[in-house]
């Protein structure tokens, strides 16, 4: 069976009419949070049970009552005084039919005050109808309303399985209670024949009781020993009235077990909170501890560093100053090389000796040459300037050309010690740099402490805010009650055990007596014909007992392999550690075991949880499907929120391969540009998803309302 | 195949055992059980009427194979 096609009509945030075709395999409708999703998935559920799912309240029926509940506002508020509305959903189905189910509610708005009141409204009619083509091809309508819903739980989708088939992510708990056997053991009983083995057994018993019984009274008037016989036969009827009070007492009890088991069992995960929340106050002390250590330390290095800063802005000016210095002094090097040789003889001022010069002008005669000259000539004034500079300013040269020499040699020193001077002042910047990188460490570390803070504050404000304020107070009264409990549990197994006992002798005693009946001898020594029928219904109700055990362990183990193949498939994208789902043969409990320690449970966080979970319902649905040779369309809103990308995406192609159709509502496959979230287009074709649809938001552009907006569905691929 | 038959069929391969029992017989009382166990089952049928319903079964089927 699968679905070919949906037409919402002013059902919940879809305004007029909307339709989308499906096809088979896996057809994915994917919408950003409160796109629409989760009301079409209503949508689907509506048409067939006329039940929705809204997450404050649970699973809600919608009729003549609650009837608001899937009207769109829009319509309910554009709606005029005196005008009838209606909401319509209508399914195409193919099976070994083409069906149409159609559900729709007509109400008339009464007056124009508010239009969320149902006061405000009238109920006019609820309509359902199955239609479908005879082999004649004649179309039947079944448009009585409890013909109709008789139809689809009898021939299209058993509503015991139904949750589970169209299963909503919210509900998962309910369905999967992995701590408790219970809902396991009820999801097996609905999608297996198990329930009609206990059935059939049931049936031998009360028939072979009643044989029995007609048994003893023909025997009665044919016995050899009536007074034996008499007694005997009391003895057992004795046995029998007391046997159901015990059985029922049996039955009463082992409730009672299972419901101190869940008293025990959500003590103890209220135990395990307030031990994570003393866990996590201790870490978050620890933590605090550190943060404060590192304020400390990074507080140290802000003052190091403002010193270190104007250190190093000092340097840099000291840099440009000292580089502008060294060209100085270097040009100044440069300049006194040149001067030294830069006189107008081209030789030192000393030479020739004054003395000469002297002799040269009273002899008029140049020493140097050998030319004669004449006083007041131009030779005889060269030569007496240069004695005047000579013998007067001679003095004044010396002593300029000392201190120029002193200064050269300084200027000579700095030099060379230019190099050094550079590289202490360099050395100070590596200092700067790796107080920076310490400080940026730390820094790093500080940001990761506050957002390590910050995430165990707001796992201790849901844990308080789950558990009240006094969390910590109530772990000695949740402990007590633990203990109370658990010996209660303690007291409540013996007496199932006493009761076991005793139900076990007085069978024996019943068999035993039943016997010593049969053996005494009856007058007409003839073969009762409820003697030869008990024996053949002894053996078929032993057959019976044998075979729905060993149906039970080969559904379980088949359940088992389902789930964990499934469990293979999706989480191949990451390598860790999966274990194996495990399910225990007598509590039912479901466990992940670790393949290394087939005994002991694995550690398993909530995305583990949930995938195991969703394992084990799909396990379920594919081998009913298997079972009852029928195919169902799995749809399911949100099962994959708690799952990482890729594993999510493996198990919608789980979904594509193993059903023969599934109808998929999620927000996963979006990704977020230019600040918008916009499908992932990449990632469906990597996996070759064929059937996909978006659901958005129309309506208003800004402040959008449920009145103002609406869901909107168009096919992508 | 219905959900009688595949059940009928799962008992019928656990009669391995029968001894002297008659396997048609068998056969004939274990599909009677089954058919009306699953119209209990399926709410059809009350567990009282479909008791009576086999116990007259039971005696006819008795009665001719005497």
């Amino acid at each position: 069976m699968y679905l070919t096609k949906i037409v919402v009509e002013n059902f919940q945030s879809y305004y007029d009419s909307s339709s989308i075709n499906l096809e088979k395999n896996l057809n994915l409708l994917l919408g950003t949070i409160g796109a629409g999703k989760s009301k079409l998935f209503n949508a689907f559920y509506w048409n067939f049970f006329g039940e929705i799912y809204k997450t404050e309240n649970g699973w809600c029926t919608v009729g003549s009552s609650n009837f608001l509940a899937v009207f769109n506002k829009k319509v309910l508020k554009e709606t005029q005084e005196n005008e009838n509305i209606k909401v319509k959903v209508v399914l195409s189905i193919k099976s070994d039919k083409d069906y149409t189910v159609s559900r729709y509610i007509e109400i008339k708005k009464l007056n124009d005050n508010d239009f969320n009141s149902e006061k405000n409204w009238k109920f006019i009619n609820e309509e359902l109808v199955v239609s479908f083509d005879n082999s004649e091809g004649n179309r039947i309508n079944i448009d009585n309303h409890y013909d109709a819903r008789d139809y689809i739980v009898k021939k299209l989708l058993p509503k015991e399985i139904s949750k589970y088939i169209w299963f909503q992510g919210e509900t998962l708990n309910e369905l999967i209670d992995i701590g408790n056997g219970k809902s396991f053991k009820d999801a097996i009983n609905f999608i297996s024949y198990i329930g009609y083995y206990d059935k059939n057994i049931e049936i031998a018993n009360e028939l072979i009781d009643k044989i029995e019984k007609t048994l003893r009274k023909e025997k009665k008037r044919d016995t050899t020993n009536e007074q034996e016989f008499n007694k005997i036969s009391y003895a057992i009827e004795d046995l029998e009235r007391k046997l159901p009070s015990y059985q029922e007492s049996l039955q009463n009890t082992t409730i009672e077990l299972q419901q101190i088991d869940k008293v025990i069992d959500d003590i103890d995960k209220r135990l395990d909170d307030i031990n994570e929340f003393i866990e996590l106050k201790n870490k978050k002390e620890k933590l605090d501890r550190e943060r404060k250590y590192i304020l400390e330390e990074i507080e140290k290095f802000d003052k190091n560093i403002s010193n270190l800063f104007s250190k190093h802005w000092i340097l840099y000016a000291t840099e440009a100053l000292l580089a502008d210095g060294f060209e100085k002094l270097h040009s100044y090097q440069k300049w006194y090389e040149e001067n030294q040789n830069n006189n107008p003889t081209g030789l030192p001022y000393n030479i020739p000796d004054p003395k000469y010069l002297k002799e040269m002008l009273d002899n008029l005669k140049c020493y140097i040459c050998g030319e004669k000259f004449e006083k007041d000539s131009k030779a005889f004034l060269n030569i007496e300037n240069r004695y005047k500079i000579a013998t007067g300013e001679l003095e004044e040269f010396k002593q300029k050309n000392k201190e120029q020499l002193n200064i050269n040699n300084k200027v000579i020193e700095i030099l060379s010690n230019q190099s050094t001077i550079k590289s202490k002042v360099n050395s100070i910047k590596p200092d700067i740099k790796s107080n920076l990188t310490k400080n940026a460490g730390l820094n790093n570390r500080k940001s990761e402490l506050l957002e390590e803070i910050s995430k165990i504050n707001d796992e201790i404000t849901i844990l308080q805010e789950k558990h009240g304020n006094k969390i910590t107070a109530n772990f000695l009264l949740e402990k007590n009650k633990y203990n109370y409990n658990i010996k209660e549990r303690d007291i409540i197994k013996t007496k199932i055990k006493n009761l076991s006992e005793t139900i076990y002798r007085l069978n024996q005693e019943l068999k035993r007596k039943k016997e010593e009946l049969n053996k005494i001898p009856t007058k007409s020594n003839v073969e009762y014909k409820e003697e030869k029928m008990l024996t053949y219904l002894y053996f078929i109700q032993n057959s019976y007992e044998k075979t729905k055990e060993s149906e039970f362990n080969k559904l379980i183990s088949k359940i088992e392999d389902k789930a964990n193949d499934i469990l293979i498939k999706t989480t191949k994208a990451n390598k860790v550690i999966n274990g194996k789902i495990y399910i225990d043969r007598d509590s039912y409990i479901i466990k992940l075991i670790d393949l290394d320690n087939l005994n002991g449970n694995r550690d398993i966080n909530v995305g583990h949880l949930t995938l195991m979970k969703m394992c084990i319902i799909n396990a379920i649905v594919l081998i009913s499907n298997d079972y009852k040779n029928k195919s169902y369309p799995f749809i399911s809103d949100a099962p994959t929120s708690d799952l990482d990308d890729g594993t999510t995406k493996l198990y919608y192609k789980v979904l594509d391969e193993e059903f023969e159709q599934s109808i998929i509502m999620t927000k996963d496959l979006f990704t977020y540009k230019d600040g918008k979230n916009v499908v992932n287009k990449d990632a469906l074709k990597d996996f070759n998803f064929k059937n996909v649809y978006v659901i958005e938001k129309d309506g208003a552009s800004i402040n959008l309302t449920e009145s103002n907006s609406f869901s909107c569905l168009k096919k992508i691929i | 195949m219905e959900i009688e038959e595949k059940i009928i069929s799962e008992i019928m391969n656990s009669f391995t055992e029968q001894g002297k029992l008659d396997k048609s017989l068998l056969s004939q009382i274990n599909k009677l059980i089954i058919y009306q166990s699953v119209q209990v089952t399926d709410k059809d049928k009350t567990d009282k009427d479909a008791i009576n319903y086999i116990e007259n079964k039971l005696y006819d089927l008795f009665t001719k194979n005497k």
